[in-house]
């Protein structure tokens, strides 16, 4: 089976920055999702389900929370002789620079790690950022289908949504060159991104790639002697493969797909587990598997409805306790839902509190924070948030990891509370719609951590 | 230092007064509050006192009890000193093949002892609900120079069931006078809950003796007759204990877990579980759709419901669909329960398939009606018990289903 010869390498090192406050503390496959999982459990899965041996992550930025996660790989059942999962921090060597440059560059500092593999022929490139189920079987079988080097999956968008996306034009081969093996298949010609005027495609690029190793490590060796490359797949490496005239294919997927990247997104995106037959989400139905050793699952108690409390329409996960009303909403392990409470439209993550009376709807809570008694929010217009207008527009408000939201405050809509945020950062009693309220301590934590970044070491 | 007691768990006991769902397993192995098994207090206990060496002692019906124990790293039983072995019947040279009491299971497993060397052996139940203080329990035995201690709780008169021995202490309530096992007639209401430390030499003596006078029941041929002439003390457990006589007992229990602030506090004692057990903990979150309706409940990973639930406890992975209702019930791992269907007061055992609109079961107190069922025929006062893997077809009758396993 061509699958066994085939090395998956997930690229899990963004910060996803449009994700504001949430993946400021942890990357972005990291971030939560669906109550119980992370953002790359869903890749992590897909490689399982489709039986691909093999799988390097490359991490980056904040790998704490993957590093735990991930572990050995045994909860995507990665354990044993011929089954390895491996996480692939930046390292020094003969080079000065100890930090990834770009996607190419991840892979070409990896080799070593793909060369323990001998049998390997084929690599596929994954990114730990989408929400989506797929069996990457019939990719490769696409890939073989059409003698490709290289093989990209896209997804048909409506052409209004072209301007979001990394878009990938395509010729349908006719036959007329004599080339059996493409015939009837989308040849790839040119890329454009996020192409805000004559846009010449609709089809996203969904950032999955197979490669023939060996025509990688080629290409790879020769990006890495390009002066002014970024060493970049999407960038650098595979429009110079189209210009020079290797063969690659497009792959139509038509499933469920994703990018989580933004505030709305992850957003709607959770919500959406919640009509599957409707929207395609289907946790159960995908079997998704998370580490629940990881996940602090194993301890939980079930959860927990009291007599005065309801729930429905929701997806409601271990250790929760609901003394009020939970209605299209995601809760995460150990959630507490205060008497009187209600909550609506909402994705509450892991032992966040909602105190008695609360009222709160459209929102993001991230862990651990703290909602005080009579506190509302999501009432009100829809003003864009003042500090971030373009991540937070569309109504939803977002709330730091352990917050501290004063009792009986009242807030509009699209709303930022800064991690950390505590009682003496609530100066008002009333925000309208658009306000953030700022935490000192961790702005300036962030900013300073900004400058740690990536420094060269001698 | 508890780190050098060991400890034996008895799990291998069969009950009456369960049913069928005592066909299927060791009460030990009773599933309990959704996700947990009975065994699980009395390991997680142990555990928490920092006992490290355990054996689980089996005997009847033990695949559930083996797959749930496993190697034991849930209880972190496992690794660098720390372990937990099931402790099977086996056949040996002179030796009959099944345990034939408790003591008989713990002097052919004295191999486990003598390996060890511990000061201290703790022998106790692995089939009550309770909480209790293993640590504090050793360090009393230590403290007090026992030969062996003997834990026991003060029961009021209507409580004690006959099934239980009575300690008889001397004035001070510490030396413990006189031990009946079973006895016809009330001389006390201090009763025995099946917890002993022994110190180890003496429980390799009484062992021997209980074997020269060919006796097998740990109670009644081992700690009955030490008082004549060992130091025998009585520690009174204050925490909570249960024995869960029946299936009354057992659904009451469960139920007295919904209130705000239950007798019986797993999260608080630090009770944990197995959660590779049926992969429960890979199971995705609680799915509850658009016209579900949960209240008063306590429900696991894994279920989904369509319908509506009240004052009812649910395992991991049951189905309730579109229109049905669950009220008053407990049902185990995997139940489906079909579209229109309503349960009434029911404890269904796991794999139970309830087909459309079945209507099983009556109104929590009342009377069940004449011509009752064929299933479970329900006494007064009991809830409707449904076996495992059973199939109710919609006029409430056993449909095809064996009582599986």
């Amino acid at each position: 089976m061509p699958i066994r010869k085939t090395i998956a390498m997930l690229m899990a090192g963004g910060q996803g920055s449009r994700l504001s406050v949430l993946s400021e503390l942890r990357a972005k496959p990291a971030v939560s999702f669906g109550g119980i999982y992370r953002i790359i459990d869903f890749t992590m899965s897909n490689a399982m389900h489709s039986r691909i041996p093999y799988v390097g992550i490359c991490t980056q930025y904040r790998p704490y929370s993957l590093v735990e996660h991930i572990s050995v790989g045994e909860a995507w059942g990665y354990s044993g002789r011929k089954r390895v999962a491996r996480i692939l921090q930046p390292f020094q060597a003969e080079r000065e620079l100890d930090w990834y440059e770009g996607t190419a560059d991840a892979i070409y500092r990896n080799l070593n790690f793909i060369n323990r593999f001998p049998e390997c022929e084929y690599v596929i490139i994954l990114s730990g950022d989408h929400i989506y189920h797929m069996d990457y079987q019939q990719m490769l079988q696409a890939h073989l289908d059409a003698k490709a080097d290289l093989t990209i999956a896209v997804q048909e968008i409506p052409w209004n949504d072209v301007e979001q996306f990394g878009v990938v034009v395509t010729r349908s081969d006719d036959g007329a060159s004599g080339d059996d093996d493409a015939k009837g298949q989308d040849r790839v010609i040119g890329f454009q991104e996020k192409p805000k005027e004559n846009p010449q495609s609709n089809l996203a690029n969904l950032g999955i790639y197979i490669f023939n190793l060996r025509t990688l490590k080629e290409r790879l060796a020769e990006d890495s002697q390009t002066q002014g490359s970024s060493h970049d797949f999407g960038q650098d490496v595979i429009p110079q493969m189209v210009a020079a005239g290797d063969r690659v294919f497009a792959y139509r997927f038509d499933g469920f797909w994703r990018d989580v990247g933004t505030i709305h997104a992850l957003w709607r995106t959770n919500l959406d587990v919640l009509k599957p037959a409707e929207t395609g989400l289907d946790l159960a139905g995908w079997n998704v598997r998370t580490n629940w050793r990881s996940m602090g699952l194993g301890n939980q108690y079930p959860a927990k409805i009291l007599a005065h409390g309801r729930a429905s329409h929701s997806l409601v996960s271990r250790g929760c306790l609901i003394e009020g009303e939970v209605n299209e909403s995601i809760l995460s392990p150990g959630v507490h839902v205060g008497p009187g409470a209600l909550v609506e439209r909402s994705v509450l993550m892991n032992d966040v509190r909602i105190g008695p009376n609360a009222v709160v709807r459209d929102a993001i809570i991230d862990k651990e924070a703290r909602i005080g008694e009579g506190a509302h929010f999501g009432e009100g217009d829809n003003t864009p948030n003042l500090e971030r207008p373009h991540l937070m527009d569309q109504g939803v408000t977002l709330i730091g990891k352990r917050a501290r939201v004063s009792d009986g405050i009242h807030f509009g809509r699209n709303t930022l509370i800064y991690p950390y945020a505590k009682a003496n950062d609530f100066a008002e009693s009333d925000y309208p719609s658009g306000s953030t309220i700022f935490n000192e301590k961790y702005k300036s934590r962030m900013s300073a951590a900004e400058f740690h970044a990536p420094t060269k070491r001698r | 230092m508890p780190e050098r007691a060991v400890a034996f768990v008895l799990a291998g006991g069969h009950v009456g007064g369960y049913g069928t769902l005592s066909m299927n397993r060791a009460k030990a192995a009773m599933p309990f509050a959704g996700v947990y098994r009975i065994i699980d207090f009395a390991i997680s206990s142990l555990r928490n006192a920092h006992v490290e060496k355990i054996g689980i002692v089996i005997q009847y019906l033990p695949k559930s009890l083996i797959e749930h124990v496993g190697v034991g790293h849930s209880w972190d039983l496992f690794g660098h000193g720390r372990m937990m072995r099931i402790m099977p019947p086996f056949v040996g040279i002179g030796k009959t093949d099944w345990y034939r009491g408790t003591g008989d299971a713990i002097y052919r497993n004295l191999d486990f002892v003598r390996r060890w060397q511990p000061d201290a052996v703790i022998i106790c139940s692995g089939d009550h609900v309770s909480h209790i203080d293993y640590a504090d329990i050793v360090r009393f035995h230590r403290e007090h120079d026992a030969d062996i201690t003997a834990v026991s709780k003060t029961l009021p008169a209507e409580q004690i069931s006959p099934r239980f021995g009575r300690l008889v202490c001397e004035p001070d309530g510490l030396v413990v006078r006189e031990f009946v096992e079973k006895p016809a007639e009330h001389s006390s209401n201090r009763i025995s809950i099946g917890v002993f430390v022994f110190k180890t030499k003496v429980l390799r003596q009484l062992l021997e003796n209980m074997q020269a006078s060919k006796g097998h029941n740990l109670a009644r041929h081992v700690v009955a007759p030490a008082p004549q002439s060992y130091r025998v003390l009585n520690y009174e457990s204050p925490g909570y204990w249960n024995y869960l006589e029946d299936v009354v007992a057992y659904y009451q229990a469960n139920m007295a877990l919904l209130g705000p602030s239950p007798a019986i506090d797993l999260p608080g004692w630090e009770i944990v579980t197995n959660p590779e057990d049926r992969d429960q903990g890979y199971l995705p979150p609680i799915f509850m759709g658009k016209d579900s309706h949960v209240s008063d409940s306590l429900i696991s990973a894994g279920c989904r419901l369509d319908g509506r639930v009240v004052r009812s406890v649910l395992s991991p992975g049951v189905i309730v669909e579109q229109g049905a209702i669950v009220e008053d019930s407990i049902l185990m791992h995997d139940c489906r329960v079909g579209p229109n269907c309503h349960l009434q007061y029911i404890v269904s055992d796991k794999d139970a398939l309830f087909e459309p609109n079945c209507h099983i079961g009556r109104q929590l107190g009342a009377q069940p009606p004449n011509g009752a069922p064929a299933v479970g025929a329900p006494a007064v006062g009991r809830p409707t018990l449904i076996g495992k893997g059973v199939r109710i077809d919609a006029k409430g009758r056993e449909n095809g289903g064996a009582y599986a396993d």
